[in-house]
């Protein structure tokens, strides 16, 4: 069919449409809109200057999920520093407030999808998010099926891990769950 | 896929940026934590592992994943990139 033509129009106006899906492996991916913004711009600028790399007929979503992991964890590198402070942070907001019993809460869980490491939170969005396969995901990520097999099941456990402090709801009520964060507040400040 | 440039393929190293430091303070925090929520209750679960959620949390894990994903993706197109691909379109005529 003429739809696979050789003019880099179609790619474009692809590109235009898949915008909103850069962006929400963006914001997935660093948790922080305006820096999902900045890297949605930078891998739209790679891609248009790239554009005669592109394979035509092969899934530009994959590649453009690509460009914009690769610049991610490359900025990542680079600010490591950085992150590695607010990420400390999060982890005592995170270990100090348990949320609501038998309940997950959104904040609670974007709290501990950040904790993850880069490359479980990076698999899990692709395959349990996106809708991507396996294999395409071990494409995006440039890794091998299996890996990302196990980076996902790390990442769901844990999540669970994490959350885990949830499940109070097994255990009584609230006072029980108080009583531990206080021994776990106070274990913390010794320890 | 374009695999080739070094600009736009460049993966490896992704496993590194894990800091061990950092996810063992937040590991042992949480671990007290469950460590007394399990003290009675690590027979009885049986082959539920400790700190694993429910079938109805795992639901909700899966639906919270999917909700932070698809609450950017339908929102529209902010202005700055449909002004960006237009600019860079203009561009690549006059040359």
């Amino acid at each position: 069919m003429s739809t696979v033509s050789t003019e880099s129009v179609p790619v474009k106006q692809a590109m235009l449409g898949l915008i909103p899906n850069l962006r929400a492996f963006a914001v997935s991916l660093c948790g922080d809109v305006e820096r999902a913004d900045d890297l949605v711009q930078e891998t739209l600028l790679k891609a248009w200057n790239h554009l005669d790399s592109f394979e035509e007929g092969t899934n530009l979503r994959a590649w453009l999920f690509t460009i914009l992991r690769n610049t991610y964890f490359s900025e990542c590198r680079r600010r490591r520093r950085e992150v590695e402070d607010r990420d400390g942070n999060k982890a005592d907001e995170l270990a100090v407030h348990p949320g609501q019993q038998g309940h997950l809460d959104m904040q609670d869980f974007r709290r501990a999808l950040n904790l993850l490491p880069p490359d479980q939170r990076e698999a899990l969005v692709l395959v349990g998010a996106a809708g991507f396969s396996y294999e395409e995901a071990a494409s995006v990520s440039g890794c091998a099926v299996g890996t990302i097999k196990s980076r996902v099941n790390r990442a769901r456990s844990k999540l669970s891990e994490l959350l885990g402090v949830t499940t109070a709801r097994e255990y009584g009520p609230d006072s029980a769950t108080e009583a531990i964060v206080a021994r776990t507040v106070g274990a913390s400040r010794s320890g | 896929m374009a695999g080739k440039d070094s600009s736009t393929r460049q993966s490896a190293g992704a496993g590194q940026l894990e800091r061990p430091a950092r996810e063992y303070t937040a590991k042992r925090k949480l671990y007290v934590v469950r460590n007394e929520n399990d003290h009675d209750n690590a027979k009885e679960t049986g082959r539920k592992r400790r700190g694993m959620l429910d079938r109805t949390q795992q639901a909700q894990l899966g639906n919270l994943l999917r909700s932070i994903f698809s609450d950017v993706a339908e929102e529209p197109v902010p202005d700055r990139f449909v002004k960006l691909l237009e600019a860079l379109e203009a561009r690549e005529k006059k040359q």
